[in-house]
């Protein structure tokens, strides 16, 4: 061998590849999200690709919606800023590997809560913040009111959801036939029911209303008042990092709270010289609630200051000042007959 | 130490090294995938899969288990590949052939053709075909019958063989809103989704077979074919004994990867809705979590595809090599 050649590289690059294989692989034993946000100075938020109302970019390419408004809520909390997150928009099918990879630090999906995504997939559900449940979007000409006439019909729904599931149980446990037509992505699956391939478009009820509104001919069509499952949706985290589920869930509470104490963007700053204590406490005028979370006392006013409370963010995105126009239904506060309570910040 | 005995040593060395590293990339995931609470194990393919699958050629309901789901997926990618096998092959053959033609017209539309179809993204192509397959279509109640097989955009329907009372008797789609009145009973059906990336595919890989063709034919020297005219053979056997045995020879292994590339192509079904090994596989990803296993099977299923494939092209390709050099 001539001594005076210079290495030859190319022959260490299997090597080297395998070393940045090893490397990938390894995830940090009880890596502190939290911290490694705040050295990262954004948080990373897993959000649908494009759902009206709940994730969708607006004309000028900002991200808007339900789900966006709850990354934002985390941004607050954390850097006193909600514009400090970043966008990833994941694929039903994906979102779950995307969250335990360590793509995304929280999965805000419009995600149904199910045993098996929280025992099985390495996750943890905060806390719901929508309650939904599966319907159904038919053409009005088949004068249908029932899901139960959907026997031997043809129907398009989208791939990795819950809902790919529920409607196979739901025609069996009704001994009916039906044509499942699988579409990777909501889009596709919507078109097609509006070219006539299918007899009607299955998906959460807030997610009918949404698409409803991308047909040719919206009017056309109707949505079921039925619905055939419990879709409680939740932000997501992955196990093993207690510190930052708790401030993920208690972010979710926080605005819960600040609606049912009449606490609002607009007059959070009178309300932190309330008397009310539960609202001083809420808004870090009394005790230190927010030290636990590895935050300042004043973190639910800062959420609060940057997106409203929880009835102001429904209403905007998915409610009466929307296009979408959902009722709060279940989703109103369990002071008004709705399912919303959270424990009280104490 | 002699040259000879270092060199091994220095192998050895990096060989272990990146057994090691392996090794430890292995024992890594699975701790962590375990320290996680998802599943290592392949035991959920005996689970019930719980969802349906639209279009398969052996018998499945929700009851059946994923492993039987994931081989449902398996035979509809082998029967869209094997069936766009075909008709690409014929279209590029075709194409190639009209390229070279001495008639202007034939000639430029089919580089037309060929300069169309390769450069546009492959799933745009198949989204569209799909478009333009369900566009013109009917619903199922004005279908388009003939001679007892229906059309609509429910899907093609072709007559069956069943053996309800043990004799085989025909079974006959049929639209009887008494009976369904939203879709066709009975028969054989090929859904639209495996059509439209049937037709896109077809298209797609047979603009590349094209190519091939046409180079395959220019590659055998002019010599070649005056030699033969020189002999006595007439233009039509010089084709068949003297031309084509060389072209083929010059055709045959990038044909083979066109065919194991449209194989892996035929993975963007999910887009049309189509039921093939990776959309399903997809469906089992989400619904068990365990995101390895599916992926190294589904990766194991196509590795095995292709291999039969190369096995079963490499047979013909073989019988060509006889004389003349290889």
């Amino acid at each position: 061998m001539n001594p005076r050649r210079p290495l030859n590289l190319i022959r260490f690059f299997p090597a080297l590849f395998a070393i940045l294989l090893g490397l990938c692989a390894g995830r940090e034993a009880g890596a502190d999200t939290l911290d490694a946000t705040r050295a990262r100075g954004f948080v990373v938020c897993g959000v649908n690709i494009g759902l009206a109302g709940f994730g969708l970019p607006d004309d000028r390419g900002v991200w808007r919606g339900f789900d966006i408004d709850a990354c934002r809520a985390v941004a607050a909390a954390i850097f006193d800023d909600p514009d400090k997150v970043q966008y990833i928009p994941l694929s039903s099918k994906d979102r779950f590997t995307a969250l335990q990879s360590g793509e995304v630090d929280l999965l805000s999906h419009n995600t149904t809560w199910t045993e098996s995504r929280e025992v099985g997939q390495g996750l943890l559900f905060t806390a719901i913040n929508f309650y939904d449940g599966q319907g159904f979007l038919i053409r009005k000409s088949l004068g249908i009111s029932s899901a139960l006439k959907l026997g031997g019909a043809s129907v398009c729904v989208q791939q990795g959801t819950t809902n790919e599931l529920n409607l196979a149980d739901f025609f069996r446990a009704h001994g009916l036939k039906m044509e499942p037509v699988v579409f990777a992505t909501a889009d596709e699956a919507i078109r097609a029911y509006d070219s006539g391939r299918c007899d009607a478009f299955s998906t959460d009820a807030s997610g009918l209303y949404a698409e409803r509104l991308k047909l040719a001919h919206p009017d056309e069509n109707v949505v079921l008042k039925e619905t055939i499952s419990k879709e409680p949706f939740s932000p997501a985290v992955r196990q093993g990092d207690d510190r930052w589920f708790n401030l993920v869930k208690w972010t979710q509470f926080a605005l819960v709270d600040a609606e049912e104490l009449g606490v609002t963007s607009q007059n959070v700053e009178e309300m932190k010289k309330s008397p009310n204590p539960e609202i001083r406490r809420l808004l870090g005028q009394e005790g230190d609630y927010g030290a636990g979370l590895g935050l300042t006392p004043d973190w639910a006013a800062r959420i609060i200051k940057a997106v409203g409370n929880y009835g102001e963010i429904f209403e905007t995105n998915l409610g009466k000042d929307s296009s979408l126009k959902i009722p709060r239904g279940l989703n109103a506060s369990w002071r008004d007959g709705g399912l919303l309570y959270a424990p009280p910040v104490r | 130490m002699s040259r000879a005995v270092r060199r091994f040593a220095i192998q050895a060395g990096l060989a272990l090294a990146l057994g090691l590293l392996f090794a430890f990339a292995f024992i890594n995931a699975r701790e962590n995938l375990r320290a996680l609470g998802i599943p290592t194990s392949f035991a959920f393919l005996h689970d019930v899969a719980g969802f349906s699958i639209n279009q398969s050629l052996i018998s499945y309901s929700p009851l059946s288990t994923y492993g039987r789901a994931l081989i449902v997926g398996l035979l509809n990618t082998v029967l869209v590949s094997v069936l766009s096998g075909i008709f690409a092959t014929l279209i590029g053959f075709a194409a190639g052939f009209a390229r070279l033609s001495r008639n202007l017209a034939l000639s430029r539309l089919a580089a037309a053709y060929v300069g169309i179809v390769r450069n546009l993204p492959l799933l745009l192509q198949i989204l569209f075909c799909y478009a333009i397959v369900l566009a013109p279509l009917p619903g199922p109640a004005e279908s388009y019958h003939f001679a007892g097989f229906v059309l609509n955009n429910r899907g093609f329907f072709t007559p069956a063989l069943s053996y309800p009372h043990f004799w085989p008797a025909i079974d006959w789609p049929l639209f009887d809103p008494a009976l369904n009145r939203f879709n066709v009973v009975g028969g054989w059906r090929l859904s639209p989704e495996a059509c439209a990336l049937i037709l896109a595919l077809s298209l797609y890989t047979g603009a590349y077979i094209a190519e091939i063709v046409r180079a395959g034919v220019q590659s055998v020297a002019r010599g070649q074919s005056e030699a033969a005219a020189a002999m006595g053979l007439s233009a039509a056997q010089a084709r068949r004994l003297v031309i084509r045995p060389q072209a083929m020879r010059v055709i045959l292994p990038p044909l083979i990867s066109q065919y194991l590339a449209m194989t892996k192509n035929s993975s963007l079904a999910a887009f049309v809705g189509f039921a093939d090994l990776m959309q399903v596989s997809g469906t089992i990803l989400n619904q068990t979590g365990a995101a390895l296993q599916v992926m190294a099977l589904v990766m194991a299923l196509y590795l095995a595809l292709s291999l039969a494939t190369l096995a079963v092209t490499r047979l013909y390709e073989r019988r060509l090599r006889w004389g003349g050099r290889t």
